[in-house]
C-alpha cells in the first residue's frame, strides 16, 4: 500500500498576511492595485452571498438567465452599465447610490 | 479594555469576527511554496493576479456562511472539491496560470497546494490530488 506523505504547512490568518511576511509590502500594494479594477463587482458579489442568494436564485429575482449573472460577476466595473449595477444590487436588496459633487 | 463593536479577537485557532465566526485559515504546503517562489522571481506579474483572486475568494468565503455558494468565473472545480483560480479578471497579457486550492469546509481552512501554467495543467492536477488524498486521510 502506497504510504502518503506527512503534510507540512504554515498558517496564515489572512491572505494579506501570507503576502505580507513572505513578499513584503510593496507586493501587497501590487495586488491592491489590480483588485480597484474590480471594485463594484465585488461588492455586489460579497452583497449576494451576504443574502444566501445563488447565481440561480439571483437571476429568477432579475428575470434573466444565469449566465447573465455570470458575466455581470466575472466583468471589470469598466465593463459594467449602470442599468446592470442598479439592477443586480436591487435584486440582492442594497441600496446604490451614485453621487456627484 | 471594553471591546467596540467590529474589533476582531484572536481566538485559539486563528481569528474570530464580531458574532463568533471564526474567519478562514490560509494553510500554505511545501509544495506551493515551492511554487511560489519560482512565480515570484519568474513570472510576478501572473502571481500578482492569481493572488489577487485568491483574495477575492478569501472576501467571498468570509463573507457568507455557504461556501457551496462560492461561484465566480476565475474559479474552475477540479477533481476531489480542489478549486483551480485563474489569472482572469486583471489588465493586460497574462499567461494562463492556476493556482490550485483546497477549500476544507469543516475546519474552515484553505489549503494552498500548488501553481501552475495551463502547460503543466495535467501533473498539477495529479499532484495536488495527492496531496488532497493526505489531507483526507489525517
Amino acid at each position: 500500500m502506497k504510504t502518503l506523505k506527512k503534510l507540512k504547512f504554515r498558517s496564515y490568518s489572512s491572505v494579506d498576511e501570507m503576502v505580507k511576511l513572505t513578499l513584503g509590502t510593496r507586493w501587497l500594494k501590487r495586488i491592491n492595485q489590480r483588485l480597484k479594477h474590480t471594485e463594484v463587482v465585488d461588492q455586489l458579489v460579497l452583497a449576494r452571498l451576504r443574502a444566501g442568494l445563488s447565481q440561480t436564485d439571483l437571476a429568477a429575482r432579475m428575470k434573466c438567465t444565469q449566465s447573465r449573472i455570470s458575466k455581470i460577476e466575472d466583468s471589470l466595473d469598466a465593463e459594467l452599465s449602470l442599468k446592470d449595477i442598479y439592477e443586480y444590487a436591487g435584486a440582492v436588496g442594497v441600496e446604490c447610490k451614485l453621487s456627484i459633487n | 479594555m471594553r471591546r467596540k463593536r467590529g474589533d476582531l479577537t484572536v481566538f485559539q485557532n486563528g481569528i474570530v469576527c464580531e458574532n463568533n465566526e471564526r474567519l478562514w485559515t490560509i494553510q500554505e504546503h511545501d509544495e506551493f511554496k515551492r511554487d511560489y517562489k519560482w512565480y515570484a522571481k519568474k513570472r510576478p506579474r501572473e502571481l500578482a493576479a492569481v493572488l489577487a483572486n485568491f483574495k477575492r475568494l478569501e472576501k467571498m468565503l468570509n463573507s457568507n456562511q455557504h461556501p457551496q455558494l462560492t461561484v465566480a468565473g476565475f474559479i474552475h472545480p477540479e477533481p476531489l472539491g480542489i478549486w483551480a483560480l485563474d489569472q482572469r479578471g486583471s489588465m493586460g497579457n497574462l499567461q494562463a496560470t492556476r493556482l490550485y486550492c483546497y477549500v476544507e469546509s469543516t475546519r474552515k481552512n484553505i489549503h494552498l497546494l500548488a501553481i501552475g501554467s495551463k502547460d503543466s495543467q495535467s501533473a498539477d492536477i495529479s499532484r495536488v490530488t495527492e496531496i488532497v488524498k493526505s489531507i483526507l486521510e489525517n
